[in-house]
């Protein structure tokens, strides 16, 4: 017979004929043999009856439609922008049949002349692939070590060693051998510290995980909820200090101070001070239990912060932001150098994918710079560029090739007064001669 | 559904009204139960809800993905909610503002003054339960028990996984059960659980 917890979790989509036949099967013969959960039941069905019941008299029992539609405004037409207008002029299709049957003959010799002159203008030809920048933000900072501690980055599958006072980006996951320990500064003046055999997840500056061992966490006001995902439920905090600890099955929460609220299955608990429950991955708790929250956050309050750790935070985050203003979203970095020397680039490929979606793409600023910051070449790329059908890629050929740069930094800025549609899937590369 | 979203939206932009119609039956009941939440009164929550309708269509093209056209028009009924609140000059204290008073209608009165009160009394502690639930819960459960959406039209409108509506409504109706359950007693068997008065 299944477990009463596990019917009690399905109650209520019983009652909203929202279970599935066989755990409806599964519901009914066990409300059939078990009392405990047949009351149950009856007392769900009843509070489900009132509240239908007192709304009822404020239900929209008709339709809306036609007040509606009576209203509606003709739909405006999208406008042609003037980029549209203007690479169209540039670009007409007034092409005679006669002309246009020609067209896949001349293709095909200007390619072959094409393809004669580049093998023999670039002996050696190669494209180097911008990085594209990273995604990940810096959340907060490591500010104490003992033992060894494992940080992989979100977008990386490697696993690297951490060290105090480097920084935090949110999707890191870290983990600590036994008997270590870490704390960490998040934005928004939350501490967190993880005991041994901890695995922890940095979702963002106000969401974790934490899949196995123990965290304490302080966590400061900033108006928006604080939130650990644990095996057993999810925990939200509103400026408090408080702690897990997840071994196996079982997550145990305590409350230092403040307030905090747990979910797990079909428990709903709201822990204050002093208070623990004890969380089941099956969906069982219990609790709250009264304990010494002090006592049992002793191994928490061992760990304090390396000196000045804050002000490091602060300086390195504004630096930072400084930082992602200057370079924008779409900033690219390309590396010309290739056995220690700076390659000769003549051409910057800017490729994206066409995803279907509404509206008119936008133009785009193209500026490539050097090393030092000095703009070499700037272009702007028309929006209507992004709309011809099957073409994923525009090449900006410079007037005169770079040479001697060792890094070239190409910045795409969207000018959205042109469009509302920005592009997806960016991608930027360099043509470069490699000369034997 | 989603899908049928996009192509609904996609004729709409074409300038087929019809299309937008039927997105206005598939929607009605989300956007009237969530107008309803902030302002607690059957006529404004309707004329919030033909007003949401009709500021979506006008801001139709600014949709950027057509198969979320659920969670956007929530967004739109929230926000339309929000300033009606403020010109009507409520008290508007946090984003979750029940209703909070309520007059007796004339057809309740008709029915004699006990079944009015009573019904009034009932609305209240009603009100006063979903109140109690945690912020996120509100919403959904207005969502359910006021238009009687199913789970996944639950879940097309906000966002939220089927899986994860399930389990909002499970722990809020556990929470709902143990406020309202002593007043049914109350109520309808008459088998009052509150103490005697005492002079």
């Amino acid at each position: 017979m299944a477990s009463c917890t596990k019917i009690a979790n399905g109650i209520q989509a019983y009652l909203d004929k929202e279970l599935g036949h066989s755990e409806r099967l599964i519901l009914e013969e066990h409300i059939a043999q078990c009392p405990e959960c047949a009351e149950a039941l009856r007392a769900h069905h009843t509070a489900s009856a009132l509240l239908f019941e007192a709304l009822a008299p404020d239900r929209l029992n008709h339709s809306l439609r036609q007040a509606v539609l009576d209203q509606l405004p003709v739909m405006d037409k999208p406008l042609d922008d003037i980029d549209a207008i203007n690479w169209r002029a540039k670009h007409p299709h007034g092409w005679t049949e006669r002309t246009a049957r020609l067209v896949p003959a001349a293709a095909i010799v200007l390619l072959v002349v094409l393809t004669i002159i580049l093998r023999f203008s670039y002996p050696e030809g190669a494209w180097t692939t911008a990085v594209a920048p990273e995604r990940s933000e810096t959340v907060g900072i490591v500010a104490f070590v003992s033992g060894s501690i494992y940080r992989t980055p979100g977008d990386q599958a490697q696993r690297l060693t951490t060290t105090l006072r480097s920084f935090v980006r949110t999707g890191d996951l870290f983990e600590t051998g036994s008997d270590s320990s870490l704390m960490l500064s998040l934005r928004g003046e939350s501490t967190i510290k993880a005991g041994g055999d901890t695995l922890l997840k940095v979702n963002d500056n106000r969401r974790l995980s934490i899949d196995a061992g123990r965290l304490w966490a302080d966590v400061g006001k900033d108006g928006n909820l604080f939130k650990v995902v644990t095996p057993a439920g999810l925990i939200t905090v509103l400026g408090t200090a408080f702690s897990v600890e997840v071994a196996n099955d079982l997550t145990t929460v305590t409350v230092e101070r403040g307030e905090v609220q747990v979910e797990c299955g079909e428990h709903l608990f709201r822990l204050g001070v002093n208070q623990q429950v004890r969380v089941y991955v099956d969906g069982t708790a219990e609790g709250p239990f009264e304990v010494e929250a002090v006592k049992v956050h002793a191994w928490a309050h061992e760990i304090n912060a390396a000196p000045q750790i804050q002000e490091v935070f602060a300086e390195a985050a504004s630096r930072q932001e400084n930082m992602t203003e200057l370079s924008g979203k779409a900033a690219f970095v390309i590396d010309t150098v290739r056995d220690g020397r700076a390659l000769q680039v003549d051409v910057i490929r800017i490729a994206w994918s066409n995803e279907p979606g509404f509206g008119s793409y936008c133009a785009y600023e193209v500026s490539v710079s050097d090393g030092r910051g000095d703009l070499v070449h700037s272009a702007r790329l028309n929006g209507a560029v992004f709309s011809e059908p099957g073409i994923t890629s525009y090449d900006v050929v410079l007037k005169e090739p770079i040479r001697n740069k060792r890094t070239l930094y190409v910045r795409l800025i969207p000018d959205l007064s042109t469009g509302d549609r920005a592009l997806s899937g960016l991608e930027v590369k360099a043509r470069v001669t490699i000369r034997p | 559904m989603q899908s049928e979203n996009a192509r609904l939206v996609h004729l709409c932009l074409g300038g087929d009204t019809g299309a937008f119609g039927r997105l206005v039956d598939l929607y009605q009941g989300a956007v009237y139960a969530t107008a309803y939440y902030y302002v607690g009164r059957h006529g404004a929550a309707e004329d919030i809800a033909q007003e949401s309708f009709l500021q979506a269509y006008k801001s139709l093209r600014r949709l950027k993905d057509p198969n979320s056209f659920g969670p956007w028009i929530r967004e739109i009924t929230s926000r339309t909610a929000v300033n009606w609140l403020r010109r009507n000059g409520s008290r508007l204290q946090s984003e979750a503002p029940l209703p909070f008073e309520r007059t007796i209608y004339l057809e309740d009165a008709r029915q004699g003054p006990d079944t009015a009160l009573e019904r009034v009394e009932r609305f209240d502690r009603v009100l006063k339960a979903i109140e109690a639930l945690p912020e996120r819960y509100r919403p959904i459960v207005v969502l359910r028990y006021l238009q009687e959406l199913s789970y996944k039209e639950i879940s097309d409108f906000t966002g939220e996984s089927v899986h994860e509506v399930r389990g909002i409504l499970q722990r809020a109706s556990r929470q709902l059960r143990d406020e309202l359950i002593d007043m049914k007693n109350h109520g309808s068997e008459g088998q009052s659980q509150w103490p005697p008065a005492q002079k």
